[in-house]
């Protein structure tokens, strides 16, 4: 089995994501022809933000069943998943960054920490490179890691839910492929080269 | 005598939405209210029929394997008249006068600021000072450019020195017309219909865009 297959939609920063972390995937997936077994062969699998989210409701399905087979699934809003997953329960909803242009002011900082330190991302990459700006929150599912949160928990920005059939889910509000790969806002790309290589490792260790 | 366009009294803009799927959709209430307008969904493009369309958009987040997988269609649209807007980065070129997007060096950020090359009517009401920055941030209208075909009008540049010493530079907005044919406006960056282009204001780049395609003469005929 390989480590990372990458879905994309064939946009341009999608494409330009696949070719500067290519070193730590094993495919590229192209999300209008992806087939039923498809994700199988592939131990995590990362949708990126800004997907098409048209198509991924029409093979929300195969996401399902990857999932209930004990896949690893890693989702980047804005994808709207909570329309298209059922395998398990996201709730999102809308909110805002409160102010967008934070990192033009002294002092700034995003509405966000990261209540859990100890957990593996977080300790892989600091707050510092998960804050830009999200879309959207998540209510926390029972049972969840939380990873990146709003302040006084409103709402979850990035969590790692463990489901009782064994898949694995990772949902992220923060959209660092679409800005990485657009060439905009070094924060994503920092993101990037420390999550690419951190799931590289998550993966291999999930077995053959 | 009344001006014929391929779709008939009136310019035709055809909408190709794509991967977004997120913003409201406010390209209705930009294009000319005089025109013709249409929009669709960028799969329906292999199977609708391009005659009748003047301009065809392409927003900044499009398929372009779909695109690459459809290219003599697009080929012959343009040959036989067909204009083009594409918005984005081209990673994967889907017509055979794209090429790839380069990135210019993000620093000096002054790299980022947009020059008049020949504007023409295209740019050539533009205050080049503002007319690309988003909320006075730099950078959000492109980061970079392509090479332009040979005989492209190379309307607005962008880059400057480099790390090493070097300077990258090139055409972030360009403009090319296929013998015979249509024309390509390629913009190198963000959707652009999203600077300086509201339709309570003016001067409004979008509708210049669209007009200097559909009625000038630029670039001109090789």
């Amino acid at each position: 089995m390989k480590d990372i297959g990458f879905v994309c939609s064939g946009d341009g920063a999608q494409l330009q994501c696949a070719e500067d972390y290519r070193d730590y995937l094993d495919a590229t997936l192209y999300l209008r022809d992806l087939r039923d077994g498809d994700l199988d062969d592939f131990k995590a699998i990362v949708v990126p933000d800004f997907s098409n989210q048209d198509l991924l409701r029409a093979h929300g399905a195969k996401f399902d069943a990857y999932l209930a087979r004990g896949g690893f699934l890693i989702v980047f809003e804005p994808n709207r998943m909570d329309t298209w997953l059922t395998t398990a329960q996201v709730q999102w909803f809308a909110r805002e960054t409160e102010d967008w242009k934070w990192w033009m002011k002294p002092g700034g900082r995003m509405e966000a920490y990261q209540p859990e330190p100890l957990h593996p991302m977080a300790q892989a990459i600091p707050l510092a490179d998960m804050c830009w700006h999200f879309f959207g929150a998540f209510r926390l599912p029972a049972g969840a890691a939380p990873i990146l949160n709003l302040d006084d928990d409103e709402g979850c920005l990035i969590y790692d839910q463990t489901l009782p059939d064994g898949g694995r889910l990772i949902a992220s509000t923060v959209d660092p492929h679409t800005h990485h790969g657009r060439r905009f806002m070094p924060a994503t790309t920092r993101f990037l080269d420390r999550f690419y290589p951190w799931l590289k490792r998550e993966a291999a260790s999930r077995g053959a | 005598m009344a001006r014929e366009f391929r779709g008939g009294g009136a310019p035709s803009f055809l909408y190709v939405r794509s991967t977004r799927a997120f913003n409201a959709d406010r390209m209705g209430g930009l294009v000319p209210q005089g025109w013709r307008y249409d929009a669709i969904d960028v799969y329906d493009l292999e199977t609708r029929d391009l005659s009748g369309i003047d301009v065809l958009y392409l927003t900044a987040m499009h398929d372009q394997v779909f695109l690459k997988s459809i290219e003599p269609k697009l080929v012959a649209y343009i040959a036989a008249g067909g204009h083009f807007v594409v918005n984005g980065h081209i990673l994967l070129p889907w017509l055979p006068w794209l090429s790839r997007f380069q990135a210019v060096p993000p620093k000096p950020y002054t790299n980022w600021m947009i020059r008049p090359g020949k504007p023409g009517r295209y740019f050539g009401r533009m205050d080049f000072a503002k007319f690309h920055l988003h909320e006075g941030i730099l950078g959000q209208y492109a980061r970079g450019f392509s090479p332009a075909p040979h005989g492209a009008q190379e309307l607005c540049l962008i880059g400057g020195p480099g790390p090493g010493g070097g300077s990258v530079e090139g055409p972030v907005d360009w403009v090319w017309r296929h013998p015979g044919g249509g024309k390509l406006f390629v913009h190198n960056g963000d959707h652009i219909e999203q600077f300086c282009s509201d339709p309570r204001g003016q001067p409004n780049l979008l509708h210049d865009i669209l007009n200097a395609l559909v009625f000038s003469d630029e670039p001109a005929a090789p």
